[in-house]
């Protein structure tokens, strides 16, 4: 090789990495905008966990605007714990604060009543000025343990709530006219399995009132954390098209499954660091949960 | 008065620091060092710049190292010039120990994250380990490969309210606490 020859080689290798390295990082999100969804029904900043699955919190995060008075959030996740001891179906992360947890009732309230008077008034009650998602998480254990599981009464009786919760707030979608959306979401495929035969959740999702979709949910992998299940735990015949995963914890090959199964896809996280914007750039989520909704929302439209 | 005592401490510091640094050499091969003239006196302070790589998302894959080294302890400031591509930058100062060929190491990182109008500062303290790597052109390119655990402590500006690190729920650290590992190789100029 004459040195001619190297320095061209030496050349063409340095504007490859150049070129690779602009490619990883071309970060302009551009006219890309996913949904925000409020994570656990708590989205203020700054991010506090034991307001979680509050109604204090739930209200705060749905009075969430920008200056134009336009919602900062697309939809809210909120937490159904099925308290196996006292059968109650709880607003609830899990057993910490059971003195203070409500039940499943109120969170419906507090958000059909913010939706039914912002359409009243003819102001957007989302920030895409789309339909109102709610994500409404089944817990998949019934007490403070995670290894408490469902028993199949149990199970059925949580998907029975879930339903209930989805009925209730399309009532307030018909009668008030507004744009919803309703996906259950679960780590535990036994209870999303049992919510896709339930004949509640089959009239929703058959309907024209409301759209109705199952999600899995996938985050802190076993060993570390026994809730999340590999992809097949999930049967195509359940009808799951949406999962929502955590980019620090779910390698890149499973989330190219999710999707390779046609599966919407969305991420979930705690707190926003550049590892989390950098999936959002990378995979383009169709939902992104946060607990920091107006950071997020001004990183989106920087 | 304040300046003129904060001018003395700093001025102490620049020359303490050094001094206690280089105590011993570090332990050498015995290999004589064919491309030095062996009768020139060997060179205790070194400059240092080269690149920074990295995989993981934490912080661009490419930085750039300015620092200087002695005998037992190397100073590093790893500046983003990747920010222009997506308005985050990632500035860290390290310190390495560096007796051997293990080196310890801390430091902070503070990241900066462009916001619509503003900008996020978070705040970041770094541990970790380096350990060499082979060194090439007579010891002037050395090469280490790292391990590191960055803590997000704040997060802080941009018209939010600031948020510190807590521990007392896995919900409020998972996501502040990572991991990660990155490779460097350093051109090293002699000073003194």
């Amino acid at each position: 090789m004459n040195k001619h020859t190297h320095t061209n080689m030496t050349a063409l290798a340095a504007l490859s990495l150049l070129a690779s390295v602009s490619a990883g990082c071309s970060s302009n999100v551009g006219d890309y905008s996913p949904r925000v969804i409020c994570h656990n029904a708590n989205c203020v900043e700054p991010a506090d966990i034991d307001e979680d699955d509050t109604p204090a919190a739930l209200r705060e995060s749905l009075e969430l605007v920008d200056d134009e008075d336009r919602p900062l959030i697309d939809g809210v996740e909120i937490d159904t714990f099925w308290f196996g001891e006292e059968e109650r179906c709880l607003f609830a992360h899990d057993l910490n604060n059971l003195e203070t947890a409500s039940d499943f009732d109120v969170p419906v309230n507090i958000i059909t009543q913010h939706l039914e008077a912002r359409a009243l008034q003819g102001k957007p009650i989302t920030r895409s000025a789309d339909r109102f998602s709610v994500l409404v998480e089944l817990k998949g254990h019934v007490g403070t343990s995670k290894s408490e599981k469902h028993t199949e009464e149990q199970r059925l009786e949580h998907v029975g709530c879930a339903v209930n919760i989805a009925q209730r707030l399309a009532a307030s979608a018909a009668v008030s006219n507004y744009q919803l959306e309703v996906i259950f979401t679960s780590f535990d495929p036994a209870l999303l399995i049992d919510l896709s035969e339930d004949e509640g959740f089959q009239i929703l999702r058959d309907g024209d009132r409301i759209t109705a979709r199952l999600g899995v949910l996938a985050g802190v992998p076993k060993p570390l954390d026994s809730q999340t299940q590999p992809i097949d735990a999930f049967p195509e015949e359940a009808g799951i098209d949406f999962a929502s995963v955590h980019p620090h914890w779910t390698r890149h090959a499973s989330i190219r499954a999710y999707e390779s199964r046609g599966w919407s896809l969305g991420l979930w996280m705690f707190s926003i660091v550049p590892e989390t914007l950098d999936a959002i750039e990378v995979y383009r989520p169709d939902y992104v949960t946060t607990s920091e909704a107006r950071a997020l929302t001004r990183w989106l439209e920087r | 008065m304040k300046k003129s005592l904060a001018l003395l401490l700093l001025t102490s510091l620049l020359f303490l620091v050094p001094a206690t640094a280089m105590g011993e050499d570090p332990p050498r091969p015995e290999q004589p060092d064919k491309s030095i003239d062996a009768s020139a006196p060997e060179k205790k302070g070194f400059l240092e710049f080269g690149l920074n790589l990295r995989t993981d998302l934490g912080v661009h894959p490419l930085r750039v190292d300015v620092g200087f080294r002695l005998p037992k302890l190397e100073v590093l400031l790893i500046a983003d010039p990747m920010f222009v591509f997506d308005k985050q930058s990632s500035t860290d100062l390290i310190f390495f120990f560096t007796p051997k060929k293990v080196h310890p190491y801390a430091g902070w990182r503070m990241t900066t994250i462009g916001l619509v109008d503003g900008r996020q500062f978070q705040q970041n303290l770094l541990m970790g380990v380096g350990l060499a790597l082979p060194e090439f052109l007579d010891g002037r390119l050395r090469g280490q490969w790292g391990f590191e655990l960055a803590m997000a402590t704040v997060k802080h500006g941009g018209g939010l309210p600031s948020e510190t690190l807590s521990f007392g729920s896995a919900r409020s650290y998972l996501d502040l606490v990572n991991f990660a590992m990155f490779a460097r190789y350093d051109f090293q100029l002699g000073v003194f």
